[in-house]
């Protein structure tokens, strides 16, 4: 069962479209809205997170309608905005206790056992009581993640989660993020690659507001299977020269190509390259 | 280190209370210094009973410590989680209410300077401080946690409302005090009242569209114009005279219905 | 982090006190079974032993910069222990301990404290009740003259002349 359908979704401000008829659908586990910036995933993940309503078309979130019931799925979603805020004095706790207010968790020991919970999980226990002011960036990210977490909600929201860490923490994110999507539905925005091959069961490519590819990361690998190609001179849409001093090429491979295995990397680009240079392979 | 442990039946039998003072006594002056031992006597103790202790313990180091202003919230019946919500904001908080003390205490003694400018000077500050206070109690500017709240189940324009009302019984009530107490029993020490509660709400109806900072500055600037235009012209008290307060009233009722028919607008940013 | 669970006592007592919420649920894991045992021996009711106990670590976390990094950290936890359990006792009507109550010793425990104590656990054992239950206060239990007074319902004067009686005999006794 798809617990987000979204369907011919439009969004613009002012002149610029910021979402152009994106469809695309997520169920359960780990789902990748992959794209560069200015893609529109900010927008869309906001719209997901009933911040931000569409201008024409559909969406169902946990089989409601947005418009309708926003409530309700407030009521089961999680969401980390791609630039949390925090009231910097609070202390960890103080801050996803406030959040649990918001959340409606009423009673005030259900409350604290629950953000006890939630603290544990992201593994920031020992650092409960510490002002968030003095907590790194890393640490920072956790914290907005374990709020996410509250209530045990459904859906879960996490806009560039893993942007701006270094990769031993991005390590440690994929691992949080995995666990978090092995009994609901995830729904996270990245820019790198590297982030959905490693746990993404599903993968939507979309730029310019639009869907380019939707599908598992295999899949989406595949795209690239017989365009990417090793030569001595550049020659592809794309082409860079790899360490063993070969130019790695992708596009429409000239016949006799020495054809090389496709990355999900690979497929990303050329799908891309597709829209930027306006090439149909 | 001492060769003498506490076996297994020894243990038994001092968990379970049946081992007389002086061997117990030794078995304990034992356990202080021996973590092997300590070991063996914990299994004693069901896990159950441990676990509900530490939730407890837990409890009382994580519970946060409430400030002055949640603990008074508290005492005049506000809910905890009512209070958490309210004492979060900026405006809500010691400094701010330390400064809106001390600005209140120079308008009373610029009153006090001159009979006739002088009121004028109270009169117009007075409703200014809680608009500035309602525009930096809740919005995307003033609340870190404004979009994680925009997609909570908590309603934003009930937080947004009871903010306000908060910000107005601190700045209203030190005002009240600071006139009647500074300024005499005249009706004029109240006259700032209803033009503040216009000034205020005017600020909640535009913050459905705008951010209510700017917008809170341009009615506290529009709002000192005019009280400056009539004073030049000589009339310093018009603005507070009967069709002044009409006018203000007019203004709540309008601004209080339209929050009322657009409380919708507030729960998402739709609208902008 | 689960490098925490190796840690020794006294380095978890430090991290706790810079504010480590896991090391104080490592020292509690560490520290609490023995506690209640201990202090179930002085008071039969669980209710008010799990509330000592309970107030016990939730000092340690407030105090753990106050340890002077001396000695066995049991021994202090105790020290905090058996104090929350009296300070627990005063706001009740009497109750009898049944530890300071009757001190029994048994012809086979006899035989184990002579391996420790040599005779003391046989002189001890002829002591008066009265006498025994303040040697108990004072010298196992760790308590002040003035705890103990409280604790046995009898002013500080008398503790000190049973203390000194209690100690004449058994400097009889094991003569």
């Amino acid at each position: 069962m798809n617990t987000v359908v979204v369907t011919n979704v439009v969004k613009s401000y002012g002149r610029h479209r910021a979402l152009d008829g994106l469809s695309f659908t997520a169920g359960p586990g780990v789902t990748g809205l992959l794209g560069p910036n200015g893609a529109g995933k900010t927008t869309l993940i906001r719209m997901l997170a009933t911040v931000l309503a569409a201008d024409s078309g559909t969406l169902r979130l946990l089989g409601r309608d947005p418009s309708a019931e926003r409530l309700q799925i407030r009521r089961r979603l999680g969401y980390l905005p791609q630039e949390p805020g925090f009231h910097r004095a609070f202390t960890v706790f103080e801050f996803v206790d406030y959040v649990a207010i918001l959340k409606e968790i009423v009673d005030r020991r259900a409350r604290h056992d629950e953000v006890r919970r939630v603290i544990a999980e992201v593994g920031l226990a020992e650092v409960s009581g510490k002002r968030i002011r003095a907590l790194s960036g890393g640490m920072r990210r956790r914290v907005g993640i374990a709020q996410a977490l509250l209530g045990e909600p459904e859906l879960v929201l996490l806009d560039e989660p893993t942007a701006g860490l270094d990769p031993e923490q991005r390590l440690r994110f994929r691992e949080l993020i995995s666990r978090i999507g092995e009994n609901r539905t995830v729904v996270l925005s990245t820019h790198q690659t590297e982030d959905v091959a490693a746990l993404c069961g599903r993968v939507v490519v979309f730029d310019g507001g639009r869907c380019m590819f939707e599908g598992t990361p295999e899949e989406l690998r595949r795209v690239a299977e017989g365009q990417v190609w090793l030569s001595a001179e550049r020659s592809g849409v794309l082409s860079w020269r790899t360490g063993e001093g070969l130019f790695r090429n992708i596009g429409q491979a000239p016949d006799a190509a020495r054809l090389a295995e496709p990355t999900i990397e690979d497929g990303y680009l050329l799908l891309l390259g597709d829209a930027a240079v306006g090439v149909r392979s | 280190m001492t060769e003498w442990h506490v076996d297994d039946e020894l243990a038994t039998r001092y968990s379970g209370g049946a081992l007389g003072g002086t061997a117990a006594a030794s078995v304990e002056a034992h356990l202080l210094a021996c973590e092997r031992c300590r070991g063996s006597v914990a299994t004693a103790v069901p896990e159950e009973r441990l676990r509900k202790m530490w939730g407890e313990i837990a409890e009382a180091v994580d519970a946060p410590v409430p400030g002055p202003f949640e603990r008074l919230l508290r005492l005049v019946g506000i809910n905890e989680p009512t209070a958490r919500l309210l004492a979060a904001a900026y405006s809500l908080r010691l400094p701010w209410l330390a400064a809106n003390a001390v600005a209140l205490l120079f308008a009373v003694l610029a009153a006090g300077i001159d009979d006739r400018w002088g009121l004028l000077w109270f009169l117009a500050v007075a409703p200014v401080l809680p608009v500035a206070g309602v525009a930096l109690a809740f919005g995307r500017g003033a609340d870190p946690a404004y979009e994680i709240g925009l997609a909570a189940p908590y309603s934003a324009f009930r937080l947004m409302l009871a903010r306000a009302a908060a910000v107005l019984v601190t700045s209203a009530g030190p005002a009240f005090a600071a006139g009647f107490a500074l300024l005499g029993r005249d009706w004029a020490v109240v006259a700032w009242l209803l033009p503040a509660l216009a000034l205020t709400a005017l600020t909640l109806v535009l913050s459905s569209r705008f951010e209510p900072a700017p917008s809170g500055a341009v009615l506290s600037l529009l709002w000192l114009a005019g009280v400056a235009a009539f004073a030049v012209r000589d009339e310093p008290l018009a603005m507070f005279g009967t069709a002044g307060q009409v006018t203000a009233l007019t203004v709540v009722l309008v601004s209080a219905a339209l929050l009322f028919l657009r409380r919708d607008r507030y729960q998402s940013e739709d609208s902008r | 982090m689960n490098e925490h669970e190796a840690w020794p006592d006294a380095r978890l007592l430090g991290a706790v006190a810079e504010g480590d919420r896991r090391a104080l649920e490592i020292i509690y894991a560490r520290h609490a079974p023995w506690l209640v045992l201990r202090l179930t021996r002085r008071c039969a009711d669980a209710t008010l032993v799990d509330e000592a106990v309970q107030d016990t670590f939730v000092a340690v976390w407030r105090t753990a910069a106050a340890w002077n990094g001396k000695g066995e950290v049991a021994a202090w936890i105790w020290g905090i222990g058996i104090r929350r359990l009296l300070d627990h006792l005063r706001k009740r009507p009497l109750v009898v301990l049944p530890a300071y109550e009757q001190v029994v010793v048994s012809a086979e425990e006899q035989v184990l404290l002579g391996i420790e104590y040599g005779d003391l656990g046989g002189a001890l054992g002829k002591l008066s009740p009265e006498l025994r239950a303040v040697v108990q206060a004072t010298v196992l239990d760790g308590l002040t003259t003035r705890e103990a007074g409280k604790l046995l319902g009898i002013p500080t004067g008398t503790v000190k002349t049973r203390m000194m009686r209690a100690k004449a005999m058994l400097r009889e006794g094991l003569a």
